[in-house]
């Protein structure tokens, strides 16, 4: 088992689905984590609660990490939990957002959400670890949230999609320009999860099912698959793996 | 112990990669298969070795290059792990390269690439096939692979094709296994100081170089890959399958 006793770990976008599991699972392995969250404080600070009443240690911190002033606020929060840098061990890049139950088609898609989407999902991981890379302690970890939606055509989620694929692509820059210091730097991508994030999805009739029916292992994933795939990568076993977008989504899209 | 209770088998285990991959599934508490093809010697110091550190291995002479040879190799694991279903974890890890130049485009035997496909595509092929009523659910398939079955390797043409083949099968092995909860992916090494690369470790500057040009700045050695096999192994990596994982330093990133 992965003993993160003594790290330290920031989970952007942590409050809540996929986010709050990664928290969750490197928080009760040991690490002092920050849960970001952008609005749900009252998510963000029951997780918290949680975590404490199980014996580890987080805290809550809300930003924006769709613009600098956001992501300095974040690490200025960090600073004063974690000390003087470097003082991180973990980044998990995971705040997203999807189309938001707007028309995220090719033909159909606004300016408003294809740049709103490209803030948080490109520019923020962009800045974020740009922000990090002096905090992080060598053989120190990243892992980006990616999506099975970078590896296969979304005509319903254009944008997103290719926010997921350039999230690919920082993740091989990040991994080549940290790897002398022995930090990694992969990609987690997931297919599709069970979290309020694509709650719009599941709301059509025979959704569920059928993508259960779809994926290989004949299910749909949970939030701690994914946590399971990050913790995977965290741990001193995974110190040679680095730049790699590894899919956590039971064999969907094969 | 993470793997108490566990069988594995290792093809190609009696040195380099497959030995530090033998070694940390013992030392994690699996019961270990140790296969080889000529090596006596090798898989049982290792089988010792083991034992020594309270763990629990055996060696298994087989050539896995034909069907006789894996049909005994499983023979020896079905009498040493019982009835099936008994195996967890599958490491589909022997593989044969060409000597100096001889695996080449330009050089390459009909003998040496006929040799190549048997070991390299046929043994994991039908190893799988055959393993796939013995894996217990949840088990695990890794298969190793190389950095060549993705980029260009001219002077190992051959043995690049099979490792890219290897990649193919991985991915229809894990759909296959996928509703028993089994996973099955690939480890892909980059450049690793091992008796496989001698030829390669010999030439003057050759292992400098390589390190030079990794982004970790070193060659990798046999237990970076056995930790990254250890990584799939577990069970967080549940959800995890059909995937190719570079295990590299960031090399040809």
């Amino acid at each position: 088992m992965t003993d993160l006793t003594g790290k330290t770990a920031l989970v952007t976008g942590g409050s809540r689905g996929i986010g709050a599991a990664i928290a969750r699972r490197l928080a009760l392995s040991g690490a002092h984590v920050a849960v970001n969250y952008a609005g749900n404080r009252a998510a963000a600070e029951a997780l918290v609660a949680e975590i404490a009443a199980a014996g580890g240690s987080g805290f809550a911190v809300q930003a924006d990490v769709s613009t600098l002033a956001g992501i300095e606020a974040l690490f200025a929060a960090c600073d004063a939990a974690f000390g003087g840098a470097p003082n991180l061990d973990i980044l998990i890049n995971n705040a997203g957002i999807g189309r938001g139950g707007r028309d995220g088609t090719l033909k159909g898609a606004s300016e408003d959400l294809f740049d709103e989407l490209m803030a948080v999902n490109v520019k923020g991981p962009h800045f974020v670890t740009q922000a990090a890379l002096p905090r992080l302690r060598d053989h120190g970890r990243i892992v980006n949230i990616g999506s099975m939606s970078g590896k296969v055509g979304q005509p319903f989620a254009a944008s997103y999609a290719m926010t997921k694929r350039a999230i690919q692509s920082l993740t091989f820059s990040t991994a080549l320009a940290v790897a002398k210091r022995q930090i990694t730097c992969n990609c987690i991508a997931p297919g599709a999860v069970a979290t309020e994030f694509i709650a719009a999805l599941r709301a059509q009739p025979g959704w569920d099912e059928a993508t259960a029916k779809h994926t290989p292992m004949g299910r749909i994933g949970e939030p701690e698959d994914i946590a399971g795939a990050v913790m995977m990568l965290v741990g001193d076993d995974a110190r040679w793996v680095t730049g790699q977008v590894i899919e956590a989504s039971g064999g969907l899209a094969l | 112990m993470e793997l108490a209770g566990k069988t594995a088998l290792v093809t190609g285990g009696s040195r380099g990669i497959g030995a530090a991959i033998a070694r940390r599934l013992a030392l994690s508490g699996a019961h270990v298969a140790i296969n080889y093809a000529g090596n006596r010697a090798a898989a049982e110091t290792l089988a010792a070795e083991i034992a020594a550190a309270g763990g629990r291995a055996f060696a298994v002479q087989a050539d896995v290059g034909t069907l006789d040879g894996i049909r005994s190799m499983l023979d020896a694991c079905d009498a040493a792990f019982g009835g099936a279903p008994n195996l967890d974890i599958l490491v589909n890890n022997a593989g044969i390269g060409g000597e100096g130049d001889a695996g080449s485009l330009t050089q390459c035997s009909e003998q040496l690439f006929d040799r190549m496909i048997a070991v390299n595509q046929k043994a994991p092929h039908f190893i799988t096939q055959f393993c796939l009523e013995r894996l217990r659910d949840r088990g695990r398939i890794v298969n190793i692979g190389s950095l060549g079955g993705r980029s260009a390797l001219p002077p190992f043409a051959a043995y690049a094709a099979t490792k890219r083949a290897l990649q193919s099968l991985t991915m229809s092995t894990a759909v296959v296994v996928a509703r028993r909860g089994i996973t099955c992916n690939l480890v892909a090494p980059g450049a690793v100081d091992t008796e496989f690369n001698s030829a390669l470790l010999e030439r003057p500057g050759w292992a400098e170089s390589t390190a030079k040009l990794t982004p970790m700045k070193r060659l990798g050695v046999p237990e970076d890959i056995a930790d990254a096999v250890m990584m799939l192994v577990r069970d967080e990596a549940h959800w995890v399958t059909g995937q190719i994982v570079e295990a590299s330093g960031g090399l040809f990133l």
